[in-house]
């Protein structure tokens, strides 16, 4: 009995260990995965759908809510960031507060990787605007550091982007902040 | 131990072990790459640690890096989508594609991903990103075991790829090598991996493991071994070293180096995963060495853990032969006994679980609330409602087409808080279309529009006119035309004077100081005028420009009204919404069936595994229970030593 449970261990382990880097048939049943793709393909044909409907949701809402003529879509990036710590943004639109974001580490993360946040979508009228961005965090040596950017833009009838770009000036070794219009 | 299986199963998600294995390390990297950095000291250890940030010139697609570095892939392929759709990613068009493709494969879209990186091999014009949907490909294929057709999509790429996916292009080429039989080629291919490859350990295993199954018991250690060689980090590291040194413990047992297997199963970490096994075979090797007394050593320690772990129900038999062995069948005895005891109270433990498990809704098993199943949405069992079965299911947990089972329901789920907050926004949209349309038909209807526009065109003929005074003004150079008011005034007291003359002459009046005066006085008005004329006629001309702009933008003005009104009455919004509202309900029904289907399905196959760890402690029941019979026959059991 020993030798034969012994030879049976060391093949179903040897087996399993195998299974490791190899594709999922290796050790699926049969019937089990074909029942399992029949599934899977239902399921994945559904998520995009769902995709799908919400791409159509999200072009709908905009020209809806926010029609290119009032359009205001104000964004976030960080170019490095080496010598700032984002911790929160407050938005002013015309003095009226129009947004406070606090920031999670992963969004934080995202940002430092190059992603760029839509912070805000709204309407405006056509004329001249202010917008404020204040942002609070820490700055070189750990410091707290609240500054702001400040834009006089005009709102025409297209419809008007802004990014708020955080950046790292090397020569002054200070973060700035700059705002950018598209 | 759940926990433990759970991390377990992370691992092997982040290697090659299903399509998941595409997931964030990887595209993490691919992202990176994506934006520009095609850095080559990055190696997919570093896959990790942020890149160098690039500066995006597409706004819409530095967002969809956004969603995709929290790994928010719905909506970063939302957000893919919507650019395609709206074309305003000129400069990272294809770069979002090819992406999308990834994110696809990493949210469980195989057959998307499939159809975007071959839509891309046609249209992508440099080599390194062909190559890079051809290796996507491949990996495709691979992961399906589809392995003839991965070889030929691999002889595609030509190379080289960014430094990670190289070494995983080298990795899966070894592989499939391995695969077909040809040991030497692969040793060839793996051999331009540096030292460093996080892959090479997964090669050797490999290997090690293909050797041993065919009999090559010493090529097989010196393969396992060779990964005790390799810089490897972290707890994946130490996992894969302990699954090393179990696998090597056990070709040398079958080798008949029963001592070196010994040295082996030792060097298995006691909180491992693997010791379970490790401590089995130790007992084994003792075992064939004939030193029982060892061999009971770690098979009793073995016996105080869970009796739901394959080796210590095979542990709880070896206990009483080596009793046997021994020649103390009144021990050997008692411990069959034992574990006939503790075979039943497995088995009806497992009868229950299979009850339990008929009934029991699954919505839980995946998620412990109706929040977020992101990317840690196999730990999300920690409530689990099976958590006294949870054990049993280990097994079952590893296994790939279970995570896959399971990792669908949560993608349902999910899905079915979208389509949820889809319903809640589709009604908002509804409610704010309403009251524009209610606002609107108070503040401007037809006949306002129609004033509206009467009036404009109004102001337009007075404009033409003004404009007609202009060139009137230009042609005769009457200096009158500029004249201010009080100046027309006086222009009309002289004309009025004139006309008087001119009857008092006719009466035959002498008027002849008067005509002089009056001369005199025009001759100054005209002289005025004519001062005045340059300056007032370029003023003139400047309101009339003025005029002009401001009747554009009224025009401007005008027309976005009327555009606005024409959409509202059109009811195209409505018409919309509500064709999005259809397309919601199927989706909601559908999205409602397949979690019944694939909780139906997650259920059974919870429960064919239960049933078979029955069968499996019913087997070593029976065995027991045999030996037991076997020891009473072979003399009264009082008198067994």
């Amino acid at each position: 009995m020993p030798t034969r449970i012994t030879i049976c261990a060391i093949l179903l382990w040897l087996a399993q260990s195998l299974a490791i880097a190899q594709p999922p048939q290796a050790v699926t049943p049969e019937a089990e995965g074909q029942a399992a793709k029949s599934l899977d393909e239902q399921v994945q044909d559904l998520k995009q759908q769902v995709i799908e409907l919400n791409r159509d949701l999200f072009i709908l809402e905009e020209e809806l809510l926010f029609p290119a003529n009032t359009q205001l879509a104000v964004f976030v990036s960080m170019n490095v960031g080496e010598f700032f710590q984002l911790d929160a943004v407050q938005l002013k639109l015309d003095d009226q507060v129009v947004t406070n974001y606090l920031y999670t580490d992963k969004q934080i993360d995202a940002l430092h990787r190059g992603g760029v946040q839509r912070l805000y979508l709204g309407n405006m009228k056509t004329g001249q605007h202010e917008l404020v961005a204040v942002f609070t965090g820490r700055g070189p040596r750990g410091r707290e550091y609240k500054r702001g950017a400040t834009l006089l833009f005009d709102k025409t009838s297209q419809a008007k982007k802004v990014e708020l770009k955080i950046v790292d000036s090397t020569a002054t070794a200070q973060p700035e902040f700059l705002v950018k219009q598209w | 131990m759940i926990k433990q299986s759970f991390r377990l199963v992370r691992v092997k998600l982040l290697r090659c072990v299903s399509l998941a294995t595409c997931s964030q390390a990887i595209y993490a990297l691919l992202g990176c790459l994506l934006i520009g950095s095609f850095s080559s000291s990055l190696r997919a250890d570093e896959n990790t640690s942020p890149p160098v940030p690039a500066e995006v010139q597409d706004l819409r697609y530095g967002v969809i890096l956004y969603h995709f570095f929290q790994q928010s892939y719905f909506e970063a392929l939302t957000e893919s989508m919507v650019g395609e759709s709206r074309q305003d990613m000129p400069f990272h068009q294809q770069s979002a594609k090819l992406l999308r493709g990834g994110m696809s494969l990493s949210y469980g879209m195989s057959r998307q991903a499939e159809a975007i990186f071959t839509e891309l091999i046609d249209i992508l014009p440099e080599q390194v990103r062909r190559d890079q949907a051809w290796f996507y490909l491949t990996k495709m294929d691979y992961l399906r075991g589809n392995n003839a057709k991965a070889k030929s999509t691999l002889l595609n790429i030509q190379g080289p790829l960014p430094t990670a996916l190289e070494q995983e292009a080298i990795y899966l080429k070894a592989n499939l090598l391995l695969a077909s039989g040809d040991l030497e080629a692969a040793a060839a291919t793996i051999a331009s991996l540096p030292e460093t490859s996080p892959w090479l350990a997964y090669y050797y295993f490999n290997l090690g493991s293909k050797q041993s199954l065919s009999g090559q018991w010493q090529q097989g250690v010196n393969s396992f071994l060779h990964i005790d060689q390799l810089v490897l980090s972290g707890e994946e590291g130490k996992s894969l070293r302990d699954r090393a040194y179990t696998a090597a413990g056990f070709s040398y047992l079958k080798g008949g180096e029963y001592q070196l297997a010994i040295t082996n199963f030792l060097k298995v970490r006691l909180d491992s995963p693997m010791v379970d096994r490790a401590m089995l075979g130790y007992g084994w090797a003792a075992a064939q060495q004939g030193d029982f007394e060892l061999a009971l050593k770690p098979w009793q320690a073995l016996a105080q853990r869970s009796v739901v772990e394959p080796s210590v129900q095979e542990g709880l038999l070896a206990i009483p032969y080596a009793y046997e062995k021994l020649d103390a069948r009144g021990r050997a005895l008692q411990q069959y006994q034992y574990a006939i005891t503790a075979y039943e109270q497995g088995m009806d433990k497992l009868a229950e679980a299979i009850v339990i498990f008929r009934d029991l809704p699954l919505i839980d098993l995946v998620s412990d609330d109706s929040a977020s199943l992101g990317e840690d949405w196999i730990m999300g069992g920690d409530n689990l409602p099976i958590n006294e079965q949870a054990p049993y299911l280990t097994h079952l947990i590893a296994q790939n087409y279970f995570q896959s089972a399971v990792k669908g329901l949560s993608d349902l789920l999910r899905m079915q808080v979208y389509l949820s907050e889809a319903n809640d926004r589709l009604a908002a949209m509804q409610g704010v279309l309403e009251i524009q349309q209610r606002v609107w038909r108070e503040n401007l209807n037809q006949s306002q529009r129609q004033h509206f526009r009467q009036q404009y065109n109004n102001l337009l003929a007075v404009q033409e006119n003004l404009e007609q005074q202009q060139i009137a003004a230009l042609d005769d150079n009457d200096a009158r035309r500029f004249a201010n008011k009080d100046e027309l005034v006086l222009w009309q007291l002289v004309d009025h004077a004139t006309s008087m003359l001119e009857q008092l002459k006719a009466n035959g009046a002498d008027i002849s100081d008067e005509q002089e005066q009056l001369r005199l006085y025009r001759g100054l008005l005209y002289w005025q005028a004519s001062e005045q004329w340059s300056a007032r006629r370029w003023q003139y001309k400047k309101q009339l420009v003025e005029l002009e702009q401001l009747l554009s933008e009224t025009k401007q003005h005008l027309q976005r009204l009327e555009t606005l009104d024409e959409n509202r009455y059109n009811d195209q919004f409505a018409l919309r919404i509500e064709h999005k509202k259809q397309r919601l309900d199927t989706q909601q029904q559908q999205v409602t069936q397949l979690i019944q289907r694939s909780e139906a399905e997650i259920r059974q196959l919870a429960i064919d595994e239960l049933s078979h760890q029955r069968q499996r402690l019913s087997y070593y029941l029976g065995q027991a229970k045999l030996a037991v019979a076997r020891l009473y026959d072979a003399g009264n059991a009082e008198s067994l030593p």
